[in-house]
């Protein structure tokens, strides 16, 4: 009978074990699906604290108003280094939450160097660098040591019959490679919904290079014009006194009203050196009232490094532009003064002759301040230093209509010299004295945001005032302008010797490139564009890096706290499972 | 067990899920697959391509044994059939054909496009791509192949019963694809006249019409020695020139016209030359028995010709008509292929001059 008893007692024990090793098993293939079945199913809350999953309104708009298929192709495919994974990943999530707004949105992951003989892979490489792709180079740890891997980290983007290059990966120059990845994983965002803007747009935004008051010409803006050709239509064009220069006048409607109409987006005024006539500023004036927009690139100090070729010294001086009037109507004031600073460019001296050979020293000249972001609008938002020439300072007049944006700044070791200024290369032979900057973060550039008043509001004869075919206006419509204290910003270097422009930003002496196109485009596009898309690249990603130094000296700590800690308690909470069992079912067993 | 039911109806729920999942999404694309699954990726398993157009061309190309075949009748071109699938391995979706210019891009297909048939040897069973059962020919894809986009990278495809067109692109390679596919059999001919090597010769004759002293059979008497008879007077050249002779034979190799003139050329036109005196009749039997012939005949030159003694020249000294394959083509030869087999019987003589500048 005990038998019999011990016998059942066995079996139902073996049929519990059973139970227990098949609900286990079930719950093992449940875990391992619904993982397969959630890495195919697109879906996320965002619980990040920089929203970084979550599209801009802006962009969102831009998505609802594509009416035909964007198809990118992505050539981020094949085995990469985990950053590039990471980028890849990014771009892919970025896609789908584009699909989510626009189901035209499509994408395919390719890798373009995947198959093919080598005559085939190089006329890949050629068509896509052809085409705008620039490919980077990795070193990819092998068996047989480190091999060298051409990748393509973009796309191409089709819309209708027009296609576009579309570069993934930021370039930045002294900037750890993590930094760069994660720089461009927060410009994602911005750089697929920019490249959408850029083809679905019907027309171009019209822009133009102001001449005839000594500009900088052609040449000295050729890399910036470049850039700004594939999205704008860009033109040069002297105002010379015309009243239709910048605005076009509509055919009068029934009552006889003429519409009068921006003829460009935005003007750029880049280094004048000569004096606007009355004309040309009641032109320009009266453009900005009907919403034209401006970038102001003004001197009003009048220095150059050409005078320092042959003479040790020269004297920086008051330019009068005669627009002083005109911007401080609009709420700033160009301030007669140069900026020194200690965080500045390098420039090239020749400090001895060695052997027939030149000595080539580089100095920091104060007189070229690297200016950085002032405020966290998206103009000026994660750009690189930008170089300034004779850079001076600007203030803000107490008009509270206008909303008036700080953008760029001089450091923090900053001092003010007053016109005239004597300028002279032997300051390069001491040490500065850290003491005499003390005129902190000067600011080089405004954003004026409102509604300006006119320079000419209550100022022009009755004739002129109620002309309909001048169409005076008082206030203007809301818009904006810029207003930057230094013109050379936007000039490119010339190669010495051989004298072809060189990119905007890109200094041959010291191989740097500052951040200045990055300035201009964004300025430009802040200005021109009505999408507004330019928001997007104010949000912040950050990046959560370990800390080397800390993650080493802690090495062990941590080491025991992620491996050897959670086999422990599993042990532990085992153990005591086992003896909590032990207590309850032994003592009726052997009661029995 | 009423416990592990539920999990096991759930397991078995998720599981279906998954599979369909994987079966349906490819993770690294929006790609509808099946509108834009234009690639062969498995070109050794193509047994037949069949190619229309809507002017009753068509070719059928299939895999024999002896090579591919086309229209049942001749031996393909092997290079512009593996081109061909060459292309097809490697077409990659460029981008789906815009929504506003898709009704445009279908209405010139209709006028213009050819359709494509891919057969595939495919098994029935097929377990991991490890285990495959009962192969069988089936046809695995069916479409359209247009013009081209503007920028002429790619061509529209159109799978048969899609919704969206596709350009597609082939990887490696610059330009449009549509060329690659042709419904006209002359595209796809193959041009070999005579592929032989020494040991599969028996004999070769060659008759000069106009000359026919220099007329001669060469024949196979035993392993590697041949001997030459002059046709006119039917007698064996005593002594030959070995090195020559051998040159001579193992030119057949691999000679080739250069293009079918049968449906090009009116034929009022080839009748006409066909009618005049031939120039060359060349012979090769092989060991198999088999008769290879061509008969050559002149072609006149299209613009006034002048020699060295500004005496006008009426024929083409480049290239030349010949009657191939059983006379049924009527093709363009080159003599700067033939002219290594068209040697007058002199030119075996020890001792004669080179007549390779000759003829």
């Amino acid at each position: 009978m005990v038998k019999k008893q011990s016998q059942r007692l066995i079996s139902k024990s073996r049929d519990i074990r059973r139970e227990n090793l098949l609900s286990f098993g079930l719950l093992l293939v449940i875990i391992i699906v619904s993982n397969i079945i959630s890495s195919y199913l697109f879906t996320r809350i965002d619980l990040t604290s920089e929203k970084r999953y979550t599209l801009a309104p802006a962009t969102k708009e831009l998505l609802r108003s594509v009416d035909d298929y964007v198809f990118f192709r992505v050539y981020l495919e094949g085995d990469f280094p985990a950053g590039f994974k990471k980028l890849r990943r990014e771009t892919k999530e970025m896609l789908d939450e584009f699909r989510a707004y626009n189901k035209l949105i499509g994408y395919e992951f390719v890798n373009p160097l995947a198959t093919g003989n080598a005559r085939e892979i190089d006329e890949t490489i050629k068509t896509l660098t052809d085409k705008g792709l620039r490919p980077t180079e990795l070193q990819v740890r092998a068996t047989d040591g480190a091999q060298q891997k051409i990748i393509f980290p973009g796309a191409l983007v089709m819309y209708r019959d027009k296609e576009l290059p579309l570069d993934l990966l930021d370039q930045q120059l002294n900037t750890p490679p993590e930094m760069v990845i994660n720089n461009s994983v927060q410009n994602l965002e911005f750089k697929l919904a920019d490249i959408i803007r850029k083809l679905s747009q019907l027309q171009k935004p019209a822009l133009a290079f102001i001449e005839g008051h000594g500009e900088l010409n052609e040449a000295e803006v050729h890399d910036l014009t470049q850039s700004l050709l594939p999205n704008y239509r860009v033109d040069r064009i002297t105002i010379d006194g015309r009243i239709y220069a910048l605005t076009r006048r509509s055919e009068p409607d029934a009552s006889g009203n003429v519409r009068i109409l921006p003829n460009y987006e935005a003007i750029i005024i880049a280094k004048p050196t000569q004096a606007f006539s009355e004309k040309d500023k009641f032109i320009i004036d009266q453009y900005i009232m009907y919403g034209g927009k401006v970038l102001w690139l003004v001197d009003p100090v009048l220095a150059s490094m050409d005078s320092l070729q042959m003479n040790e010294s020269t004297v920086g001086v008051d330019l009068d532009l005669k627009l002083d009037d005109m911007l401080y109507k609009y709420g700033v004031r160009l301030n007669r003064n140069l900026v020194l600073d200690l965080n500045s460019a390098s420039i090239p001296l020749r400090t001895g002759q060695v052997g027939g050979q030149a000595q080539i020293e580089f100095f920091r000249w104060p007189y070229f301040p690297l200016l950085n972001q002032a405020s966290n609008h998206p103009i000026v938002r994660n750009i690189n230093s930008i170089k300034a020439d004779f850079v001076s300072s600007i203030d803000t007049t107490m008009d509270e209509t206008i909303r008036k944006t700080p953008l760029l700044k001089t450091s923090d070791y900053s001092r003010i010299s007053l016109t005239p200024v004597l300028i002279s290369l032997a300051m390069l032979r001491e040490n500065p004295d850290p003491r005499m900057y003390n005129r902190p973060g000067q600011i080089a550039a405004y954003l004026l945001e409102g509604s300006f008043t006119s320079l000419y509001a209550n100022r022009i004869p009755p004739e002129i005032a109620d002309s309909r075919e001048i169409g005076f206006k008082e206030e203007s419509k809301p818009t904006a302008m810029i207003v930057v204290a230094d013109g050379d910003i936007a000039r490119n270097q010339f190669h010495v010797p051989r004298g072809y422009p060189l990119p905007l930003g890109f200094d041959q002496y010291t191989r740097r490139t500052y951040g200045n196109k990055d300035f201009m485009l964004n300025a430009i596009s802040y200005l021109a564009d009505d999408t507004k898309l330019i928001s997007i690249r104010s949000r912040e990603i950050k990046m959560r890096l370990l800390d080397t130094n800390k993650a080493n000296a802690m090495r062990l700590r941590l080491q025991v706290i992620n491996i050897a800690l959670p086999v422990l308690l599993v042990i532990t909470f085992g153990l005591l499972m086992a003896w909590r069992r032990k207590k309850r079912y032994q003592k009726p067993f052997a009661s029995k | 067990m009423k416990k592990n039911r539920l999990a096991l109806y759930l397991t078995i729920g998720l599981a279906l899920t998954a599979l369909v999942l994987v079966l349906t999404r490819s993770g690294s694309s929006t790609v509808d697959y099946k509108d834009a699954d234009f690639a062969v990726l498995d070109t050794a398993s193509v047994t037949r391509i069949f190619i229309a157009d809507l002017d009753t061309n068509q070719v059928l190309l299939e895999r024999t044994a002896r090579g591919w075949t086309l229209n049942k009748d001749y031996k393909a071109s092997q290079w512009k059939v593996d081109e061909l699938l060459n292309t097809m391995l490697k077409l990659r979706v460029r981008g789906p054909v815009s929504q506003s210019s898709h009704n445009n891009v279908i209405s010139r297909m209709a006028g213009i496009a050819l359709k494509v048939e891919v057969y595939q040897k495919k098994p029935l069973i097929n377990l991991f791509d490890k285990i495959k059962l009962f192969p069988r020919e089936v046809r695995t894809k069916t479409y359209y192949v247009g013009d081209n986009p503007r920028d002429n990278i790619g061509t529209f495809m159109l799978k048969e019963g899609a919704r969206t067109a596709y350009i597609m692109y082939m990887t490696g390679f610059k330009g449009f694809v549509m060329s690659r596919y042709s419904a006209f059999e002359d595209d796809w001919r193959d041009h070999t006249v005579f592929s032989h090597k020494l040991n599969d010769i028996r004999s070769v004759e060659l008759i000069f019409n106009e000359e026919p002293w220099q007329s001669f059979r060469i024949e196979r008497t035993d392993g590697l020695n041949f001997k030459i008879i002059r046709l006119a007077d039917d007698k064996v050249m005593p002594e030959y020139d070995t090195l020559r002779l051998l040159n001579y034979l193992t030119s057949f190799g691999d000679l080739r016209f250069e293009a079918v003139l049968n449906n090009t050329m009116p034929r009022q036109k080839i009748d006409s030359v066909l009618n005049s005196p031939f120039l060359h009749r060349l012979t090769l039997v092989d060991m198999q028995g088999d008769t290879t012939r061509m008969t050559t005949f002149n072609k006149k030159k299209f613009a006034e010709h002048l020699d060295i003694e500004e005496k006008l020249v009426p024929m083409d000294l480049d290239r030349a008509y010949a009657l191939v394959n059983r006379e049924r083509d009527f093709v363009l030869i080159q003599y700067f292929v033939f002219d290594k087999v068209l040697r007058p019987a002199l030119y075996f003589e020890p001792g004669a001059p080179d007549f390779s500048n000759v003829y």
